[in-house]
């Protein structure tokens, strides 16, 4: 009898913590804190599947439906900072030309969008040598050549990263699909960043980082994949 | 897990190796396992596998979001702790150990709830399935649960590992790059996500370092004094008095301090 009342106690506080991660759900940050506050995100994984589709979930339809995570999306947050504002535009440049939900495994150079001018990346902006929009079918041996990486979801929503690349460099990073809905000021935030980084990172020639973040690891798995199809 | 995720690369590493990438969502967050040698094993599929099992293994032990792990049924007092599995006692003993080594600034007791090794967990199983990884074959491998990584090996012929440190005021930026052979690297800070610390002295989340990351051999231990350290501050050096070949780098208010071998410039 004792140990029934034990069990379903338990029982009980389990449901809490689900309850108590649910409802930090609207926040992604504080979802995030909470979901690995303890080892375990949360637990019963039919409970984790929900929660983290049902935002992506959302996002994967406004980005298909709209074919762009920027303008023509209703949610999108009006920007709240500098570095947020640079964002939509950009996102709408690759986001308009590639179906967000399929990724264009084959079709990489029909389908590769052009790498916007990225004046935001701090870093990048001075020694990227601003590619110059030449059509891609026209590529020659010597031309620039454009891969998609892998389609990458994670807890926040997916990531998928576009490289271009002349002679064995590459020239240009670029995200075809990133977040957007819930962590969109994440997503603002730091795609730019990443961009510099990756550009940093051909030299630093770094495996991997301590102190990761989600969209950290996605973009790097994308990017590897990319540069896997480039032969990098 | 996902049906929509694409976690596994293989494609041609570095100098001619042969990589293999996985990324495994588990624990409420990303574990990527990196896998690298001249010629990888033929099984590298199922040594995959296995490694996945083992992540959601320790998820299955070590829980506490989950009602139906060992270590919730200890919290709730449902079993004794010489009921539960041998490594529970042990990563629990392990937890006594760095409690007594940072004078109480990692403390899995000063919790509600009894006790959450959750602090030690992440960093020790990066540990174990590294050494489980190359047991079972592979020369070169690199596991990072979102920060505590384990590295054996090289990442390309001649090459230690490079783990870049985060830039906690700009997440995404590489502040410093430490070179690892067969070793470990955690990093706390309050920026991380997934991570919540909170100050077992004073019961509040305050810490005191921006950024705290420990380098050394033992990935278990490295996670939970990167822990402490962060809410310890300067004291935590004295602890390294006792922990011979291990490195710390600290950051507060854009201040950078730093010492042990894994940062000898000379």
């Amino acid at each position: 009898m004792k140990r029934a009342i034990l069990v379903s106690s338990g029982t009980l506080a389990g449901l809490v913590a689900v309850l108590t991660y649910s409802g930090g759900d609207t926040l992604p940050a504080s979802a995030a804190g909470a979901g690995a506050a303890g080892l375990g995100g949360p637990p019963p994984l039919g409970s984790t599947d929900q929660a983290t589709t049902a935002p992506s979930g959302g996002v994967r339809g406004a980005t298909g439906a709209t074919g762009g995570a920027g303008p023509a999306s209703p949610a999108p947050p009006a920007p709240a900072a500098g570095a947020i504002s640079a964002a939509p535009p950009k996102a709408a440049t690759p986001g308009a030309t590639t179906p967000a939900v399929k990724p264009p495994p084959t079709a990489s150079k029909a389908a590769a969008p052009k790498p916007a001018p990225r004046p935001a990346s701090t870093k990048a902006a001075a020694p990227k040598p601003t590619p110059t929009p030449t059509p891609t079918k026209a590529a020659t041996p010597a031309g620039p050549k454009d891969y998609i990486g892998s389609l990458q979801t994670h807890k926040y929503g997916q990531v998928q990263v576009g490289i271009r690349v002349q002679g064995g460099k590459i020239i240009a990073v670029w995200p075809v699909v990133y977040p957007d809905g819930n962590s969109q000021p994440y997503s603002d935030f730091s795609i730019p960043v990443l961009e510099s980084e990756t550009m940093a990172a051909q030299s630093a020639n770094i495996a991997t980082v301590s102190g990761a973040t989600l969209t950290w690891q996605s973009w790097t798995t994308s990017l590897q994949s990319a540069l896997a199809k480039a032969g990098l | 897990m996902s049906a929509t995720t694409e976690t596994t690369i293989t494609y041609a590493g570095p100098g001619g190796w042969q990589q293999r990438v996985h990324v495994e969502p588990v624990w409420g967050t990303h574990v990527t396992i990196d896998l690298r040698g001249e010629v990888l094993p033929d099984n590298v599929d199922s040594l995959i596998a296995d490694a996945v099992a083992y992540l959601h293994q320790v998820d299955a032990w070590f829980s506490t979001y989950r009602v139906d792990t060992p270590i919730t049924m200890y919290r709730n007092g449902l079993i004794p702790l010489f009921r539960t599995p041998t490594v529970v006692q042990e990563v629990l003993e392990a937890c006594r150990y760095a409690k007594a080594l940072t004078r109480g600034a990692f403390d899995p007791w000063a919790v509600k709830g009894g006790v959450d090794p959750s602090g030690y967990v992440k960093g020790w199983a990066a540990g174990q399935l590294a050494d489980r990884l190359v047991r079972a074959g592979v020369r070169n491998v690199c596991v990072n649960a979102s920060g505590d990584i384990a590295c054996r090996g090289q990442q390309a012929p001649g090459q230690p590992w490079a783990i870049g440190i985060t830039n906690p005021y700009d997440t995404l930026e590489v502040v410093e790059v430490v070179h690892i052979g067969d070793g470990a690297i955690a990093t706390s800070g309050l920026y991380e996500r997934g991570r919540h610390i909170a100050n077992p002295r004073t019961a509040s989340s305050e810490v005191f370092y921006d950024s705290a990351t420990i380098v050394g051999p033992d990935a278990g231990l490295a996670d939970a004094l990167a822990t402490g350290a962060l809410v310890e501050g300067p004291g935590a050096a004295a602890w390294f008095a006792h922990l011979p070949g291990w490195s710390v780098y600290f950051i507060k208010d854009r201040q950078v301090s730093f010492f042990g071998p894994a940062f000898d410039r000379s």
